[in-house]
């Protein structure tokens, strides 16, 4: 992403010292942490009989006790570091599991700076980490509230707001900066991200499925962005192309991966999701109560939702009040958009490669050329998605072994980094160039209409496989 | 926006926000939380294991079981339930004389979530909404269920299902959990096999490893029920029980039974139902016997029935039904 206006003055930590790019960096810290998580899970395993005297593997992560984040809590913010016990002494499980997860972010990510910048360099990070660290973990705290929760907004606004007040009042100070780092936090957090999207999930619900999240979302996407561009007239193809994203495929983490992809300024990406979580919030509850009047099959409506509700939670949230089955089919429908956005956002570096970012006077760039700038990452995000996968399906007990180290830690530091992320993109961003985008509303313009094709073609689709096509599929 | 020394305007702006951040947070957020409206739903949300705020799949709770479905479905690579079977054995295996032998995994994480509703079912938001006084399971079920004659939960799931008298039908471990919530807990039945209703269940079976299975055709009733105490010589008496109470009971249970720090309700708006296992003497003076007064348990079986009779002779809500 571009050094927004205003910012480019500061010292750039990414000058790099010893000619490693930050996309290596984070594909490096990335690549130890899904390293370390993999042998752990794997030496920690036992083999235990299961009823049938058969020897099944118990997969326990030796990271899940020390790496956490602050819980939910209702009435006191303390309850998001502690675990009741049964009336006894009070455990501060979560707070060890924050200290827990800040020591290894630490450790690892200064050891990197340090390789890269020299050990001045690594301590003037660590300096501004632990201040970077703290406001992630206000940032989560005030978003693990349970009213929050229930209502989709996620940790990304809350993040965003924190380091946005800090800037924009005082100003974030000069020794915070070297933390300041936001797509190194985001590139590494993409390609733990890449681990989780498991292809062979895909085939969950069979053709239906597939009919109603890969054929809708693409054309959706597609055609947003052509819209954006031929119609609206919309400036900044990486903003359009950001919302587009959001929109169809899955929220603030397809926006994130999508943003990376196309190097999409940071006041862009928060403009997207920002309107993303605002208008999910408004389906996830004005879906159901739509369906329940018009009296819509479970099947086809939990595949409409699924299809069309932004964030994964809120798809959930919308299909649990409609029931079992709405929710199962929804909540499927969205994981295997979720796993779409491996394929997006290769699409759009691709795209992005070699239509967008030359001359109009160039021609079309020749493969060696786009594999000079196809962004690295995305690439180590593949690739962690395409070894997971293939560990989750072809490895005997693999299942349980990816789900070991997914559940029990890089679940938990991608969202750590992404969090550290959007706190980051807060403390370099003043209100004003917020502002900016908006004018004229043609994003919102972008999103809404996107929105009403992407409602019509999936609720046409859904019908079409769940109703008529496929109907008996699930009992 | 990089300056040194901040001007007093932007410190006192900085001040207003994280002000305005901490009144949000910390006041009206949880004011919000308790709304009937708002409450409802985040029990409702908990219950079904779904975070709306969700980023991916796999921060879903409600993601597992439906992948574990779908897996079983379409053939042999349900390992999900494969786990689950490894879960139990272990169970089996280790027993629960040892506190911490909790199962691995999802099933042992459902065990501890059990305890914490037996321990909290008045305060915890997946039993709440559907509690009507200030009782917790553990107020009769002594040490969570873990004490060996009052009440206990040792070997009760060994039981079922079983023959009810009261509904004169058999039952299951799940049914006789949630009648407990219309009686002893004056509230309302949560839906069968919901997660609270789960969670309680897998506790009790967990508490009762090793039990050998022994169904209960007469009644509900598990191998380590309460024994019921003959009836003492005198008749149990009002009169007598309000003395006993005042000088064993009232230091903990308060004057007009109205509860303390150190112990529920005994009566009142905020006690067990006239539906309740314990609103009968008998019973009641039974549980005494064995239960109370906590740490002595020295009460005569003339003592316990006064005192039952005492107990059982004041106000309380009025059991209404399904």
């Amino acid at each position: 992403m571009q050094d927004p206006v205003g910012t480019a003055a500061q010292p750039t930590p990414s000058t790099h010292a010893k000619g490693i790019s930050e996309d290596w960096l984070a594909m490096a810290c990335a690549a130890i942490i899904l390293a370390i998580s993999l042998a752990g899970v794997w030496m920690a395993s036992t083999y235990e009989p299961d009823a049938a005297g058969n020897s099944r593997v118990v997969a326990t992560n030796p990271l899940a006790d020390w790496i956490g984040k602050p819980g939910q809590w209702t009435e006191s913010p303390l309850d998001a570091f502690t675990t009741s016990t049964d009336g006894g002494p009070i455990r501060w499980t979560a707070l060890t599991q924050t200290l827990g997860a800040f020591t290894l972010l630490a450790i690892l990510l200064t050891v990197a700076i340090c390789y890269r910048g020299g050990p001045a360099s690594g301590r003037r990070f660590l300096l501004g980490f632990t201040a970077v660290f703290l406001l992630a973990t206000l940032a989560y705290t005030l978003a693990a509230h349970s009213v929050v929760k229930a209502y989709n907004l996620e940790y990304a606004l809350w993040a965003l707001m924190v380091g946005l007040i800090i800037s924009n009042t005082v100003g974030t100070p000069s020794w915070i900066r070297p933390a300041v780092l936001t797509e190194f936090y985001i590139k590494t957090g993409l390609v733990l991200l890449g681990a989780e999207v498991l292809m062979s999930r895909l085939m969950a619900l069979g053709l239906p499925g597939v009919c109603v999240a890969w054929v809708v979302t693409p054309i959706v996407l597609v055609s947003t962005y052509i819209f954006g561009q031929k119609v609206l007239k919309m400036e900044s193809r990486s903003l359009n192309m950001v919302i587009s994203a959001d929109m169809s495929v899955c929220g603030v983490s397809a926006a994130i991966a999508a943003a990376a992809a196309c190097k999409a300024k940071k006041e862009e990406l928060s403009l997207a999701i920002g309107m993303s979580l605002s208008f999910t919030v408004i389906m996830m509850v004005v879906l159901p109560v739509v369906i329940k009047a018009i009296g819509l099959d479970d099947n086809v409506a939990g595949a409409w939702m699924g299809g069309t509700i932004d964030s994964t939670g809120a798809v959930a949230a919308a299909g649990a009040v409609l029931g079992d089955r709405a929710l199962e089919v929804a909540a499927t429908v969205k994981m295997i958009q979720n796993i779409l956005i491996g394929v997006s956002a290769f699409g759009i570096a691709t795209y992005w490669v070699t239509s967008v970012e030359k001359a109009p006077t160039e021609k079309r760039p020749g493969i060696s050329e786009i594999w000079k700038r196809f962004p690295r990452f995305v690439i180590g995000f593949l690739l962690a998605s395409i070894i997971f996968s293939m560990l989750h399906s072809l490895v005997d007990s693999g299942p349980e072994l990816v789900e070991g180290v997914i559940k029990g830690s890089t679940k938990t530091l991608r969202g750590w980094f992404f969090c550290l992320a959007f706190v980051s993109i807060g403390l370099e961003t003043r209100f004003s160039e917020l502002a900016k985008h908006l004018r004229g509303g043609k994003p919102l313009v972008l999103y809404l209409c996107g929105q009403a094709l992407n409602l019509t073609l999936t609720l046409i689709m859904a019908y079409l496989v769940f109703g008529i096509l496929f109907k008996d599929i699930i009992q | 926006m990089s300056m040194h020394y901040p001007s007093v305007t932007r410190l006192l702006l900085l001040a207003a926000s994280s002000g305005i951040i901490a009144l949000v947070w910390v006041g009206i957020l949880p004011w919000v939380a308790e709304r009937p409206v708002v409450a409802e739903r985040l029990a409702f949300l908990e219950q079904r294991g779904v975070d709306p705020s969700a980023m991916f799949y796999t921060e879903l709770e409600a993601m597992d079981p439906i992948l574990a479905r779908i897996e079983k479905r379409s053939g042999p690579r349900a390992h999900s339930s494969r786990n689950e079977l490894v879960a139990v054995h272990l169970v089996a295996t280790e027993g629960v004389s040892d506190k911490k032998s909790y199962p691995p995994g999802e099933l042992g994480e459902m065990v501890r979530i059990g305890e914490q509703l037996v321990n909290n079912t008045q305060s915890h938001p997946l039993t709440k909404p559907f509690v009507g006084n200030s009782l917790s399971c553990t107020s009769c079920h002594l040490d969570a269920g873990r004490h060996p004659q009052a009440a206990s939960f040792i070997g009760v799931a060994a039981a079922y299902p079983a023959f009810s008298p009261r509904e004169a039908k058999v039952i299951t471990l799940e049914d006789r959990i949630l009648n407990c919530f219309i009686r002893s807990q004056n509230g309302t039945r949560p839906p069968n096999g919901s997660k609270a209703s789960v969670a309680i269940a897998t506790y009790i079976t967990w508490l009762s490893t090793g039990s050998a299975i022994q169904m209960n055709d007469a009644k509900p009733l598990g191998p380590n029920h309460l024994k019921p105490l003959a009836p003492p010589d005198q008749t149990a008496s009002v009169v007598r029980g309000k003395a006993l109470y005042a000088e064993r009971c009232a230091y903990c249970h308060g004057d007009a039974g109205e509860g303390s720090e150190e112990g529920p309700p005994v009566w009142g708006e905020d006690s067990f139902n006239d539906g309740a296992g314990l609103s009968k003497v008998p019973k009641m003076a039974s549980w005494l016997k064995v239960a109370m007064p906590l740490d002595e348990v020295d009460l005569s079986d003339q003592e316990a029935f006064d005192i039952a009779a005492y107990i059982n002779a004041q106000q309380r809500p009025s059991f209404v039904g399904e």
